[in-house]
């Protein structure tokens, strides 16, 4: 099989080998509807070009409903094929017969775009509202046919003398023969009313697939748009297969009476000369300041950047690298890219957003001397060139992470700047994987949902093979069924098919000219986002430049912490910042190589935390490596086990050639980022650039295997020939084949890793300020708040409750107070002597932060409450905000418990205190019984969702020893094989994909944290238990692994009843 | 297990006591239920069914007393007052009444107590499944019950809970004063109903009889007219009876004896409730003349099965011909469904659908109103379609032109011997048939006309290239 060019053009499908039919019968075929008119169409673009190609037609169109969303993929694949693709757009109005309308040149297409955008502007994501005033407005240079519809009516025959009288010569009356009814006679009026108003017919088959067989699949699609069942879709469906692509002679056989029909195709075609190649993307202008070239502001900004970041004079090196930078810059005109960038930035900076770049451009030495990223060039040795390389005719790609709280204020500040003709988010095609076919098939033949979502289940492995019988018998369906046959047989058609337009994450598009005159804009479901039709491949494609806007929490967090640390400041010391954060601190490694990293960015994961004491980071380059190992790319390529023994000196460092040597060197032989991988194919097998830009692809490309395969023979070739031994090249494929699965760029690596220092300084110098932040960034991160002030708790810092007289919305630092809190015996001192952390209000569930903003502000006029009904009154809050105040345990400043201070605040009225006040009869005190300890630290939980008072699991304690169940701390000298029994708080249940349905899990006790790990088997038993309790009991036996400690377990038993209705929320990631 | 479904998910409402040792809880989704219990059986909720059934429960109850209430979900009381000496002291009245109703397969608990909120307080959070409780002994029975007992809404029971007030004599020690402020006046009002303080009649279940009427013969009758005779004095006595009630019958069932003690019985469904004795009489009669016997009959009997209540309609004065009209029709039509078979009227509705055959179907009839209802739906009438469909097409040889053209169009066609020439041929017109039951041919119909002016629908099969007759216009 010839390789796959572009990795958007699937294989051909095996079920229909055009032949090629001898072209004398000249045709082209110009209203096709794609799967781009989501739900309509029933083949993709390279189908439906290919087919065209192979009947020999002279041109292809494409007619999407109200949308261009699918042009940029039929003009690949027809530019591949060497077919002349007529770019259109169905337009449907709410006062007009459907218009086929065809762009003739540039102009008009951009007159079509801006119709579109105004359509999809007016109205919700997905829909268009056009009327006949707008296109009569707008577009001009186009060619147009109108869609009569099944019966000609006045109206029909009123619209196309008006449509005639502006378009003139260029409206045709599109005309096709479905056998819908007797085709003659439909023709026949068609014509009579062509020649009354002197519109000539065109001859079209309004084409929904490529070949007959794709017919029921239509159906299918169009039960899914109407949410009906294929039995109950009656008149919805077409009343036959007949809209398929025909070879021209049977589209000249119906329309032999009118040839002239036919000819007219072929002369619109000819008309529409227009092309995207023609589309000329221009870099937005206004970055540099007048009288200054783009290139020469870039060059200012970095040689004042780089005299900023190196005070002690720039080292010659650095001088060397942004000189080189700024050359090749210049060479490949994307200089204004780096500006666009660097105006983001810059704005973040004036705002007080946190940022980093990340990506393959990112760490270059101009980008941090601009302040797009702060991982120093010195410390880490990327080269540019591999990254931005003159091949690769693809604008760079740079990734900006903002605080996740704010990154909206970037995105609105480039609609602002640009406007939003000029800017729009890039789209995401949402397409059909194994599940969500499964379950939409399924629901059209009509299948029970109960069926249907028990397939979807079974059968979510669906897309990476082939459904044989045997797999159906397995999972208890019938083969022979004819329901559960056509359900396969149209699952397998539907995968990849496009469902709706969603909008990427944060890729954003800025242009020079309109935006609105290069692609259409809609807008997104989320208010104030503005989408444009094409995702990131089709910009890809067409060279158009895209700088994601992404969101990080880290940051958030970060930001948090580091203006708590500057508060605490006196005022004349200098702030600290980000970058100025003091590198390589010896304590910082050592906290990570005792996997004492809860919280701390990426490497808090359980997989992370039972690699760093193995690992044992020492600087900055370990947590490079430690961010880019535990990632399911190396982990299946085998690659952690070799770098392990090399660095822990148990294997020697060997290299299979000097020339690899140097691209292995930095990870001691073992290649774990992406850009080795390319390496290794270039200098080991004699990948030219552009070949291994390919691989970095195909690579990409995840979960679609077979893309790699192609590479494997070449691989292995191109090594043997450059003398490598046959097992070691076939070692190198199978680790590139894991980064086929996720391979982590060193790049964004990098970036990481900085973050992941930056956060573990915080955490290892201001602990108390961390919490802080971390809590006032949730949601985020693996863990939940509870587990985060407990380990706060356990370096020494005091967690103080939520109180009315002392808490703010955030949660704050409070003054250095006793250490510890509840049960927790710190475990670590370092916290003790800082400050300690007073829980927010934003803790307690179901409060607003206007209510609460307001309790703050009346505390702060009156200088405190002074009793329970000073408060009330005060604050003339609503009975239920006060019950749940009560609730939540934030009246003891007052002396007043739980139930008392709910007693207190029942039946308030909330009303601003009257006259009559105190003449209030006074209520005899009541006596309510004391709330035991264990229904105290539930209420904790419930309210707060943790709790200081002391551990759920504590309380329990007495029922679990007679159980025999030992605490998690007895673990940590437990011998390995003896079998034990744990039983704690769920944290965390995940399912790595790459461990072949292991499940691991993490408990909690009030003595620290047990790891188990569940076989497949074993979990399918346990299924309810380990998936559907808070606390739970695991019986297993121990396995030890240097310093860390799991349980293999055998039996699992839910025991969150002896809790009674404590709630814990578990992170479960898959 | 009882399922109900809230927005798109199937929630399990109740579950029987074996389920519910299985994990199996109110609340929880249907698939979850199935996971925790395998082969579990469940049906719908039907909370009318429910009410439905639990009044005709009530009913049954009177036989223990006049005074029955059934308070929904799943509650009835009895007023007992005076009936000790009628059943020999409660003693035994509870024994009796958990025993018939252990024969009626219920589970039950029952507590007599002063007050039915006390008694309900007892039978549902009591600890023994029977219990009487003395006119001294409420409030200490009460006492340590839980506070659920009082028949609270939920937010009232959630806010006592979070106060650590769990049982009703913790709640009687508390200040009464401050309670209506923090609870609502629902608490006490509650509270000093289970004491006695405040009256709370019970609301009655009326008492229906069963409307029925039987007659005995002395020697074994056969004659159709004595028969009738019998009938007509039965019928007076139902429709007497129905009148009362302001009823009328929706479903009979006549049931015949006959001398060797074998019975027939027949069902008479009326579209519209009716005690009109004519009316009845003459259905009656339709409906009897089928039953045969040998050996004569011994007894009669009519069962008023369902009733409606009767709406006395306005009489429109325009309408009124109209009315009476449809009104005949509906006679005819309920006398033809007797005679002939319920299935011998129907009504065709229209069916959007491409197939022709498919795009009617038969109904079995109801009613004029919903008759009219029906021929609304749209359907591809646009198109040239026959007056006269043929239940199954008829396989016909046909001529073609061009001969060899596979796409020709027919000429001639032979049809039981007879040949047709055509003068004119419109189509073809394809039609695919229903590929999702596995008939996924096309048909191309032709709509032609012979030489004497005949119109015919036929057409052929693309795939087999037989030609079939499908209608006449």
């Amino acid at each position: 099989m010839p390789e796959n060019p572009n990795p958007k053009l699937h294989a051909p499908s095996a079920e229909f080998k055009p032949k090629v039919m001898p072209n004398d019968v000249a045709y082209a075929e110009l209203g096709v509807t794609t799967n781009f008119s989501f739900l309509r169409g029933a083949s993709h673009a390279d189908e439906l070009v290919a087919q065209a190609a192979a009947l020999g037609y002279r041109a292809i169109g494409i007619t999407d409903l109200n949308s261009l969303a699918g042009v940029v993929r039929m003009h690949v694949a027809a530019k591949e094929v060497g077919l002349k693709l007529v770019v259109g757009s169905r337009l449907q109005f709410k006062d007009h017969s459907d218009l086929l309308v065809w762009p003739v040149d540039r102009m008009g297409y951009g007159e079509l775009c801006t119709l579109l955008t105004i359509g999809k502007r007016r109205t919700d994501k997905g829909e268009c509202d056009l009327s006949m005033g707008d296109f009569l407005n707008g577009c001009k240079n186009v060619h147009a046919a109108i869609v009569p519809g099944e019966a000609i009516s006045q109206t029909v025959a009123g619209e196309v003398g008006k449509l005639k009288d502006v378009l003139g010569k260029q409206l045709s009356i599109a005309a096709s023969c479905t056998y819908e009814s007797d085709n003659q006679s439909r023709l026949e009026e068609w014509v009579a009313l062509g020649r009354r108003s002197g519109v000539p017919l065109l001859a079209t088959n309004d084409v929904h697939y490529h070949i007959p067989a794709r017919r029921k699949l239509q159906d299918i699609l169009t039960c899914i748009r109407h949410g009906c069942t294929i039995f109950d879709a009656g008149l919805r469906l077409f009343q036959n297969g007949e809209r398929y692509l025909k070879s021209p002679q049977q589209m000249q056989s119906l329309f032999r009476e009118h040839p002239k029909a036919i000819e007219r195709g072929l002369e619109i075609a000819h008309d529409c000369s227009f092309n995207l190649d023609q589309l000329k993307y221009e870099y937005p202008d206004e970055l540099a300041p007048a009288g200054r070239t783009a290139l020469e502001y870039l060059s200012d900004l970095a040689w004042a950047g780089a005299t900023e970041r190196y005070p002690s004079g720039i080292p010659a090196r650095i001088r060397e690298l942004i000189e080189r930078e700024l050359r090749l810059i210049g060479e490949l005109k994307i200089e204004t890219y780096f500006l666009t960038v660097y105006d983001l930035v810059r704005f973040a900076r004036a705002r007080g957003i946190l940022c980093q770049g990340r990506g393959s451009a990112a760490n270059s030495a101009v980008c941090y001397c601009i302040g797009v990223t702060s991982v120093d060039p010195a410390r880490i040795d990327l080269l540019f060139e591999r990254f931005v390389s003159a091949a690769r005719n693809e604008p760079p790609d740079i990734d900006i992470d903002f605080e996740h709280e704010r990154r909206e204020e970037v995105i609105q500040y480039v609609y602002e700047k640009y406007g939003r003709d000029r800017a729009g988010m890039t789209a995401e095609v949402i397409t059909y994987r194994g599940r969500s076919a499964v379950r939409d098939v399924g629901k059209a033949m009509g299948l029970g949902l109960d069926t249907v979502d028990y397939m979807a289940k079974q059968l979510g492995w669906w897309d990476r093979g082939t459904m044989t019988d045997e797999k159906l018998h397995e999972v208890g369906l019938d083969p022979s069924d004819r329901t559960v046959r056509m359900v396969v047989e149209l699952t397998g058609q539907i995968l990849g098919f496009p469902r709706h337009l969603s909008q990427h994450v944060g890729g954003m598009v800025m242009t020079r000219g309109l935006l609105s005159e290069l692609v259409p804009i809609e807008n997104a479901s989320m208010p104030d986002r503005t989408v444009i039709e094409w995702d990131k491949q089709d910009i890809d494609d067409l060279g158009i430049l895209k700088v994601d806007i992404l969101a990080l929490g880290m940051l958030t967090c970060i930001a948090k912490c580091i203006q708590f640390i500057n508060d605490q400041k006196p005022t004349d010391a200098p702030p600290l910042r980000m970058y100025s954060i003091p590198s390589e601190d010896p304590a910082v490694y050592e906290m990570a190589s005792n996997a004492d990293t809860v919280g701390v960015f990426q490497i808090e994961s359980r997989a992370q935390m039972s690699m760093l004491p193995r690992l044992r980071p020492n600087k900055f380059y370990d947590l490079v490596i430690e961010v880019a190992i535990v990632r399911p790319g190396p982990i299946q390529g085998d690659m952690v086990h070799p770098y392990l023994r090399r660095r822990n000196g148990e294997e020697t460092v060997v290299y299979p050639s000097e020339p690899l040597r140097a691209v292995l060197e930095k990870t001691l032989g073992v290649p774990l980022f992406q850009e080795q991988a390319m390496r290794v194919a270039m200098v080991g097998a004699g990948f030219s650039a552009e070949e291994a830009d390919k691989l970095r692809r195909a690579m990409a490309a995840w979960r679609r295997s077979g893309a790699i395969e192609e590479f494997h023979r070449k691989i292995i070739e191109g090594m043997s020939r450059n003398g490598y031994s046959l097992e070691y090249a076939e070692q190198c494929f199978k680790q590139l084949r894991g980064f086929g699965e996720y391979g982590f760029p060193e790049s964004h690596a990098a970036s990481f890793a900085l973050l992941v220092y930056v956060s573990a300084w915080l955490k290892r110098h201001h602990p108390a300020a961390f919490c802080a932040g971390l809590l006032n960034s949730q949601p985020m991160g693996f863990y939940a708040p509870a587990q985060i002030v407990r380990d706060a708790q356990l370096h020494g810092v005091a967690v103080l409750p939520v109180d009315v007289n002392q808490s703010k919305w955030d949660c704050t630092l409070a003054p250095p107070a006793p250490a510890g809190g509840g049960d927790v015996k710190p475990r670590w001192d370092w916290g003790r002597t800082g400050p300690g952390v007073r829980l927010g209000f934003r803790m307690v569930r179901g409060l607003s932060e206007r209510v609460v903003r307001e309790i703050v502000k009346l505390r702060d006029e009156c200088g405190g409450f002074r009793s329970m009904d000073h408060f009330c009154k005060a604050t003339a809050l609503s009975p239920a905000v006060l019950a749940r105040l009560a609730k939540a345990d934030a009246f003891r400043t007052f002396g007043l418990a739980r139930r008392p201070a709910l007693w207190a605040v029942m039946g308030r009225v909330s009303e601003p205190s009257s006259l009559f006040e105190d003449m209030e009869e006074r209520e005899a005190a009541v006596l309510l019984p004391t709330m035991p300890e264990r229904q105290e630290v539930t209420a904790d939980y419930q309210t707060v969702g943790l709790s200081l008072k002391r551990h759920p699991v504590a309380l329990i304690r007495a029922d679990l020893r007679r159980m025999n169940i030992i605490p998690a701390e007895d673990l940590g000298h437990a011998s390995a094989g003896r079998f034990v029994k744990v039983a704690g708080l769920v944290l965390i249940r995940q399912r790595p994909g790459t461990a072949s349905g292991i499940v691991f899990v993490t408990l909690e006790d009030e003595s620290g944290i047990a790891n188990l790990i569940i076989r497949p088997a074993v979990f399918e038993r346990y299924r309810q238990a380990t998936c559907h309790s808070m606390l739970v009991e695991a019986t297993g036996h121990v396995e030890r692994q240097g310093q860390v400690v799991h349980v293999m377990v055998r039996k699992m038993r839910d025991l969150s009843e002896l809790l009674g209705g404590c709630e814990n929320k578990s992170r479960d990631f898959r | 297990m009882l399922v109900g479904r809230i927005a798109s998910r199937q929630v399990v409402f109740h579950a029987c006591d074996i389920a519910i040792a299985r994990g199996v809880r109110a609340g929880m989704t249907l698939a979850e239920a199935t996971a925790l219990c395998r082969g579990l059986v469940h049906g719908d909720h039907d909370p009318q069914r429910n009410a439905r059934s639990l009044q005709a429960f009530a009913q049954w109850m009177i036989r223990f007393s006049p005074v029955v209430e059934a308070s929904l979900p799943d509650s009835i009381y009895l007023d007992v007052t005076g009936t000790e000496r009628l059943y020999g002291g409660l003693e035994r009245l509870c024994r009796l009444v958990s025993e018939s109703l252990k024969k009626l397969r219920f589970s039950t608990r029952i507590a007599i107590a002063p007050t039915p909120g006390a008694a309900w307080a007892v039978a549902s959070f009591g600890r023994r499944d029977r219990a009487i409780i003395a006119e001294s002994g409420v409030s200490e029975a009460l006492a340590g019950l839980s506070v659920a007992a009082l028949r609270l809404e939920p937010e009232i029971l959630e806010s006592l809970d979070a106060l650590g007030i769990e049982t009703i004599g913790q709640l009687m020690i508390l200040p009464r004063k401050s309670l209506p402020k923090r609870f609502g006046a629902p608490l006490l009002k509650r509270l000093d109903q289970a004491l006695g303080l405040i009256a709370e009649p019970l609301v009655p279940v009326r008492f229906r009889r069963r409307i029925e009427a039987a007659l005995e013969f002395e020697s074994p009758v056969e004659s159709l007219e004595m028969l009738w005779e019998a009938l007509n004095r039965l019928i007076a006595e139902v429709t007497d009876a129905l009148k009362t009630q302001g009823r009328g019958a929706k479903r009979l069932v006549l049931e015949f004896t006959s001398s060797d003690a074998s019975r027939t019985q027949k069902e008479i469904h009326l579209s519209q409730a009716s005690a009109d004795s004519a009316k009845l009489f003459n259905l009656i009669r339709l409906a009897s003349e089928a039953v045969k016997t040998e050996t004569g009959f011994v007894a009669i009997a009519i069962k008023v099965q369902a009733s409606e209540k009767l709406t006395h309609e306005q009489m429109s004065l325009l309408h009124k011909v109209s009315r009476e009209a449809e009104r005949d029709f509906v006679d005819l039509t309920e006398r033809l469904a007797l005679r002939l078979g319920e299935n011998a009227v129907r009504v065709a509705e229209l069916v959007p659908h491409h197939v022709p055959e498919r795009a009617f179907r038969l109904l079995k009839f109801d009613s004029p109103s919903s008759m009219a209802l029906k021929s609304e739906l749209p359907s591809p009438c646009h198109k040239a379609r026959p007056l006269r469909l043929l239940p199954t097409p008829t396989e016909v040889r046909c001529m073609i032109y061009p001969l060899s053209d596979e796409e020709g169009i027919p000429v001639s066609f032979m049809l039981k011997g007879q040949s047709f020439q055509l003068a004119h041929a419109r189509g073809p017109e394809r039609i695919t048939g229903p590929w999702c039951e596995g008939r996924d041919k096309t048909r191309e119909y032709f709509d032609v006309e012979d030489k004497a002016g005949k119109r015919f629908w036929l057409f052929r099969i693309s795939e087999t290239r037989k030609w079939y007759l499908h209608g006449y216009f």
